[in-house]
């Protein structure tokens, strides 16, 4: 049984999710395949990063200017021509963005069912068939059973240790690159906004604001993310009433985070935001109301107006710990 | 220019959903069906394209039981031109269902897919690459702007879309698959009148055994389950309490 993981990059560096969805990989098999397509110019640096991810085994590197645009049809041509080259027992991606419109594109291409977000891989003695995600905005988990082969994954990063790294790097194989075969054109690229400098996605502590938070104690709360080197996050509604931008949304619609502290301030708890934010290690909220569903889901909470609590924290958070204590 | 909307049926995404006791379904008894919210955004962009005489038809299909119908009454009376019912009573995988939705493509010379990125509840981002992937058309996910473009051989479309590190704006001709963002519009409501004409329409059916279409699925749901609990939280008293937690017990703040 071999896995091959797709790896996710910025054109220099391995995403964090691909070291994520390796650990997954390792519970299928001890050998794993990762997949690097990049641009002449990137894929030297990238195949180092990836034969030195714990538990590879092979690194597989295709390159050609066409994969640096990241479309759809280019990319899973190219995994179809790995797969002619070796037998696979599990194709993973991260359910990134990408992945969730090349894993499911691919799965088209080779006429098999996938399954989207797997969260665990351990799944109760059921077996290798089945795989457990969350569905229902993540108010539920579906156990499916898949008996196509190979078994076509994406994996929920966030629920996944990142794997460390090996002291022997794995072999890098070079392969031909497919030909563009995609119709379609990348016309311009718009960076993400990032509030503060840290991308949400990637920041350790978020602060996420919600109904409770209006325009007069936005600068509290951006004072609290600097002190905490936070970032900030944002419910539909704050984004709505142009608070924060579109960028900064997060749950169904928006991103899905997972921080090691999220700090959620006047946000009552929806489902569809919670959808976004449940991944979080420890989850703090600051609420007026008691009965808001954030507190069900909180570690810690306070009950409290936001404009009483958040310069309490701020000025606690200015003593050193030493002064507190 | 024809257009070709899935839509699907789905549970309110306003109320929570609750499992059985015994864990072998959902609560269906205080539950409401709506038309899927995603799909509802893919319906009022090609109800605009056709406003803009970019589109001269606009076809809502649906694959299910007869429940079904109401999705496709809610689109009609949002203004499609024709709505279609696959019928079957069997669980349809994303597969089949883009089987079916490419076979329907086909027979209607469709121009361009108008899809929502993912069903509400199942969320599975499946259907529309599978779509992609079957018909050998460009596919473009996550749109939050479309943009149709004349050009010598044929229309093409420019679309923003949602990317990991931002926005990226790709460029296709048609025929496309485009699946789309919540972002993309506001959807309308229907008017009343439309409501009522709707009501009494009589929607076409097809069974989807007829479709001479593989319906085999390798994929099923085995179970449902309830989310682990999270530990019991901590309602602290005051901000001092709660950053000795943080520090002392989490170890996240210095």
């Amino acid at each position: 049984m071999t896995v091959l993981v797709f790896a996710e990059h910025d054109g220099t560096k391995i995403k964090s999710k691909t070291m994520a969805t390796i650990t997954a990989a390792a519970s299928f098999s001890d050998e794993i395949h990762v997949l690097v397509l990049a641009s002449e110019r990137q894929s030297p640096a990238l195949t180092e990063q990836a034969a030195v991810i714990a538990g590879v085994s092979q690194v597989i590197c295709a390159s050609a200017d066409h994969f640096s645009c990241g479309l759809t049809e280019d990319l899973a041509a190219q995994i179809i021509e790995q797969m002619k080259r070796h037998t696979y027992s599990h194709i993973l991606m991260s359910s990134s963005y990408l992945g969730k419109r090349v894993l499911p594109y691919l799965a088209g291409k080779l006429n098999l069912d996938c399954v989207s977000d797997c969260i665990v891989t351990e799944n109760d003695g059921l077996g290798s068939d089945f795989f457990v995600r969350p569905v229902y905005a993540s108010s539920l988990l579906v156990v499916e059973k898949i008996t196509a082969s190979p078994k076509l994954i994406s994996i929920r990063a966030s629920t996944f240790a990142r794997a460390g790294k090996q002291a022997i790097p794995a072999p890098i194989t070079i392969i031909p690159a497919a030909p563009k075969v995609s119709a379609v054109t990348r016309t311009a690229i718009n960076k993400a906004e990032e509030v503060f400098g840290i991308a949400i996605t990637r920041a350790k502590i978020v602060i996420g604001i919600g109904r409770g938070i209006t325009k007069e104690e936005l600068p509290l709360v951006e004072k609290l993310a600097s002190i905490l080197n936070a970032a900030i996050g944002a419910t539909r509604a704050v984004v709505e009433e142009g608070l924060v931008s579109s960028s900064a949304m997060l749950g169904q619609t928006g991103k899905t985070i997972a921080p090691d502290l999220y700090i959620a301030i006047g946000i009552s708890g929806a489902i569809q935001h919670l959808a976004g934010v449940k991944d979080s290690k420890v989850i703090v909220a600051i609420n007026d109301d008691l009965q808001a569903p954030i507190f069900q889901v909180a570690n810690y909470g306070i009950v409290g107006n936001a404009k009483v609590i958040i310069p309490q924290l701020i000025s606690a958070l200015e003593k050193t710990p030493e002064e507190v204590a | 220019m024809k257009i070709l909307v899935p839509v699907k049926q789905v549970i309110d995404p306003s109320f929570p959903v609750r499992l059985k006791p015994d864990c072998s379904g959902l609560e269906m008894g205080l539950m409401h069906l709506v038309i899927n919210p995603y799909d509802e955004v893919a319906l009022e962009e090609a109800l605009q394209w056709r406003e803009h005489d970019d589109a001269q038809s606009v076809l809502a299909i649906s694959c299910g039981n007869e429940g079904c119908l109401d999705v496709l009454r809610s689109a009609l009376a949002m203004g499609a031109d024709r709505a279609l019912l696959i019928e079957t009573h069997h669980a349809m995988s994303s597969l089949v269902l883009a089987r079916i939705l490419k076979k329907i493509a086909l027979d209607e010379q469709c121009d361009v897919i108008f899809i929502g990125r993912q069903g509400m509840g199942s969320d599975s981002n499946q259907v529309a690459p599978m779509l992609a992937a079957l018909l050998d058309w460009p596919l473009i996910s996550f749109a939050e702007a479309i943009k149709l473009e004349g050009s010598a051989d044929g229309k093409t479309v420019v679309v923003q879309t949602r990317s990991d590190s931002g926005s990226v704006t790709l460029k296709a001709p048609l025929p496309a698959v485009i699946s789309v963002e919540l972002t993309l519009n506001t959807p309308r409501y229907a008017a009343m009148q439309n409501l009522i004409k709707a009501k009494k329409t009589v929607i076409p059916r097809k069974a989807a055994e007829s479709l001479g279409v593989d319906l085999n699925t390798h994929i099923s749901v085995a179970q449902l389950r309830h989310l682990p609990m999270r530990p019991n939280g901590e309602i602290v008293a005051d901000v001092p309490t709660l950053l000795d937690r943080l520090r002392h017990k989490e170890k996240i703040l210095l």
